[in-house]
């Protein structure tokens, strides 16, 4: 093969000069063809380009570009680039006491709400995962996962009447159980953020437990039974093997559920507005964004999109963390 | 057997034909289609199939209270050349609007409902979304085009008002009022509503001790500032709002109106916070009475009969005091740029102008009250609306009203009263009545500040 090369070379060498750069010109279009692959490619895939440029990256560029002016909705002259502040939203905000106390507010209930629905799921989940009897096991899945059908906002209404302080059918337990003084559970400043907790659980952890049992599904049974013959009990079964094992069922569920410092529904829907509960007792960043952008005075979207901007890298950060934390082999 | 295409060919043909089909589908029709989530009201029907599309953007509560279809298609029928076809609200709606109106492609005329003397109506007037209507309504050959402004209740058409101009067509308004309940209130001896502060805490505390028993709450109130305090502060003052234009919450009334609220909430006369619930309540006939708008009322009635609940005047700081009540008309606007004006401020005024007694009566049985003067003698007139003569009153009250300043920080103030009122009305706060309006205040302007800066 080096020989016929070699041949070829000074084949087109005994041409002359003009062959030679004829020949190069040649290589170089080839090796370009080369490099761009089949050109009917790129037409196949322009659809799902375009799509992705105009619905995800440019509504992400003019998030970022807004992030740093001082775009106001009712405010002609702040839009497009001559609403450009600089650092001035960041500024404000990192100087503002509402936004802390919010991002206090969205941390306290994104680690409350983490531990429990990890927890509860993964109980559910391993529980499921014991029944033998295939209908039954089938009957606790769509148990589990219903309220995830729910949307979100049907949820916390359903919660609103059960909280409710006179007619809900919690206080109306309490008070049949002789309970005299029943809790004001969304009214009151000091149980607002607690009884947002429970519905929010309530509503994503059936997603989560659907997750726990596909990686629990999927962990090879003789590595059980190896580990019964090893003298494991139950215990020793799922924390030497079963939790390893779901280590990148861990980081996806982590990763997913990061997303809750976002909540704004949530507080929006049990809240009835963006008033952030009784006495702003559950004003997560997200409500307060919302707030500033599309209800107070000039509607300050560029100072929100900082806001929100601030809470999508703070997500990054935790999801890199995650992944550091859980790396596995396959994640 | 020879193929005549390669799978290449063949493939390399698809993707021709899908480029060619998608450019095609990205071209300018002339008409133009409901957008994806706008969906469609049964309208416009028969028209003819040349009619000129005028489309009206409208929220669906408004069109499943209101026969703006009946009265479209009426319309459709007596106008050949237009065709009006509605279509609800969808979620990011006025930012469509904005961009096509940018874009210089609007599809829709006319667009609402937004509240005049709320943030609103100002909101959609300083973002440019909407137009002056007063060249269209002079322009209308309809009948009763000619009355609308002059019909209007005076108070109400200057709500839609701004430098000048007239902006928001109203086919109801609303007011805080009083609603409540016949027959409660004459278990303890009241055959009316009260009419001052004092008279409101007497009958809140007999009505707390017969009721105590079955749980039956006194009063309420909305969580809103203009259905709540803003109103207590609205039937105290004169003039309620201070050169910032905001509330005079540093009045001695207003703070008597706050010291009020707390005393009803630390006695139990009211739900924990004032509000908490009230609507739960109010359906399962634990509650007496409730200061809210008027068409609250109306649900009232539709719940326990028409004799059971009455909508009245809201009490005053004394007896005649104050400049009446918060109030806003339900409003339509017609968009910037948008294809049609002329002719979707024809309908709306075939639809809810004065003229048309039948949509004036349909408002009234919703519980929302009618705009116009001339609507009031229906009432007279027509025993079966008899039920309705307590509208007369709030027609009353909302003329001698004062309308809100036209201004888009109504909202923050309203974010910063719900705020410390709970901290204010929390058992054993030590929050004192000056305390609370001194903290919504500075709040309430650093906050305009910012929008200012």
């Amino acid at each position: 093969m080096a020989q016929l090369n070699t041949q070829r070379v000074d084949e087109v060498r005994s041409r002359g000069a003009g062959a030679v750069f004829n020949q190069i010109a040649r290589e170089i279009v080839g090796l370009r063809s080369q490099a761009w692959g089949n050109r009917w490619g790129y037409v196949f895939i322009a659809p799902a380009v375009i799509l992705y440029l105009v619905f995800q990256a440019w509504p992400i560029l003019r998030g970022l570009f807004m992030a740093f002016s001082d775009y106001r909705w009712l405010v002609k002259a702040t839009h497009g680039l001559v609403g450009f502040n600089g650092l001035a939203n960041w500024v404000e905000m990192f100087t503002d006491p509402t936004f802390w106390k919010s991002f206090t507010i969205s941390l306290r209930f994104s680690l409350m709400f983490l531990p429990i629905t990890l927890i509860l799921s993964l109980f559910a989940a391993v529980m499921i995962s014991k029944v033998r009897n295939s209908v039954a096991a089938g009957a606790f899945r769509v148990i589990a996962y219903m309220p995830v059908i729910l949307p979100i906002s049907i949820s916390m209404l359903l919660w609103v009447k059960l909280y409710d302080p006179q007619l809900g059918y919690l206080n109306t337990l309490l008070q049949n159980l002789g309970v005299q003084n029943v809790p004001n559970w969304l009214g009151s400043p000091g149980s607002a953020l607690y009884a947002m907790v429970l519905p929010t659980v309530w509503a994503r952890f059936g997603s989560w437990v659907l997750l726990f049992l596909i990686g629990i599904y999927s962990i090879n049974r003789e590595i059980y039974e190896a580990a019964l013959v090893d003298g494991a009990n139950g215990w020793q079964q799922f924390w030497s093997v079963t939790l390893p094992l779901l280590k990148p069922i861990f980081a996806l569920v982590l990763v997913t559920g990061s997303g809750i410092l976002s909540a704004t529904e949530e507080s929006m829907v049990l809240f009835q507005g963006t008033t952030g509960g009784p006495a702003e007792a559950a004003l997560t960043t997200g409500v307060y964004a919302y707030r500033v952008a599309f209800i107070h005075g000039d509607m300050r979207m560029g100072y929100a999109a900082t806001m929100s901007l601030f809470l999508g890298l703070v997500n990054m950060l935790i999801t890199f963390a995650i992944f550091k934390t859980l790396r596995t082999e396959r994640a | 057997m020879t193929t005549k295409f390669s799978r290449r060919q063949f493939l390399q043909l698809s993707a021709t034909g899908a480029a060619g089909l998608a450019m095609a589908a990205c071209a300018n029709i002339p008409v133009p289609q409901a957008p994806a989530g706008a969906t469609q009201a049964p309208t416009a029907q028969p028209a003819a199939p040349e009619a000129k599309v005028v489309r009206i953007l409208l929220d669906s509560w408004a069109t499943g209270e209101m026969p703006f279809d009946t009265f479209a298609r009426e319309f459709n029928e007596s106008h050949p050349g237009v065709n009006i076809q509605l279509q609800s609200t969808f979620e990011g709606w006025d930012t469509k609007v904005m961009a096509q109106i940018s874009a210089g492609n609007l599809e829709w005329s006319a667009g609402g409902i937004a509240s005049s003397a709320s943030s609103s109506l100002p909101r959609w007037i300083l973002s440019g979304m909407i137009q002056p209507m007063d060249d269209y309504i002079k322009g209308a050959a309809e009948k009763g085009a000619s009355d609308v402004l002059t019909d209007m209740i005076p108070t109400i058409r200057k709500a839609s008002e701004h430098e000048g101009k007239f902006w928001g067509f109203p086919y109801s308004f609303e007011n805080i009022s009083f609603n409540w309940r016949t027959d409660h209130f004459g278990e303890v001896g009241a055959t009316a509503a009260p009419a001052t502060w004092d008279e409101w805490l007497s009958i809140a505390r007999k009505l707390k001790a017969w009721g105590e028993e079955e749980k039956i709450i006194a009063t309420s109130f909305i969580p809103d500032l203009d259905a709540s305090v803003g109103a207590m502060i609205y039937s105290a003052l004169e003039n309620p709002f201070n050169e910032d234009q905001l509330l005079k919450w540093d009045a001695p009334e207003a703070i008597d109106a706050l010291e009020l609220y707390r005393t009803f909430v630390w006695e139990g006369l009211t739900p924990p916070h004032g509000f908490d619930g009230w609507l739960d309540l109010y359906y399962a006939g634990k509650l007496s009475s409730v200061q809210a708008q008027s068409s609250r009322g109306v649900w009232g009635q539709l719940a326990f009969g028409t004799d059971k609940v009455v909508t009245s005047q809201i009490p005053t700081y004394k007896k005649g005091s104050g400049a009446g009540t918060a109030f806003w008309g339900n409003c339509i606007g017609l968009l910037t740029k948008g294809p049609s004006p002329q002719d979707a401020m024809n309908y709306l005024i075939f639809t809810m102008g004065p003229q048309n007694e039948r949509w004036q009566k349909q408002c009234m049985q919703t519980g929302k009250t009618p705009v116009f003067q001339s609507a009031y003698k229906l009432i007279e007139a027509d025993p079966q609306f008899r039920n309705y003569a307590w509208m007369v009153e709030m027609r009353n009250q909302v003329d001698r009203s004062m309308s809100r300043p036209f201004n888009n920080y109504f909202s923050i103030q309203d974010t910063f009263y719900r705020k410390y009122l709970v901290e204010f009305v929390e058992p054993n706060s030590t929050m004192t009545a000056e305390a609370c309006a001194a903290a919504i205040v500075k709040d309430a302007k650093d906050e305009i500040a910012k929008q200012k800066a």
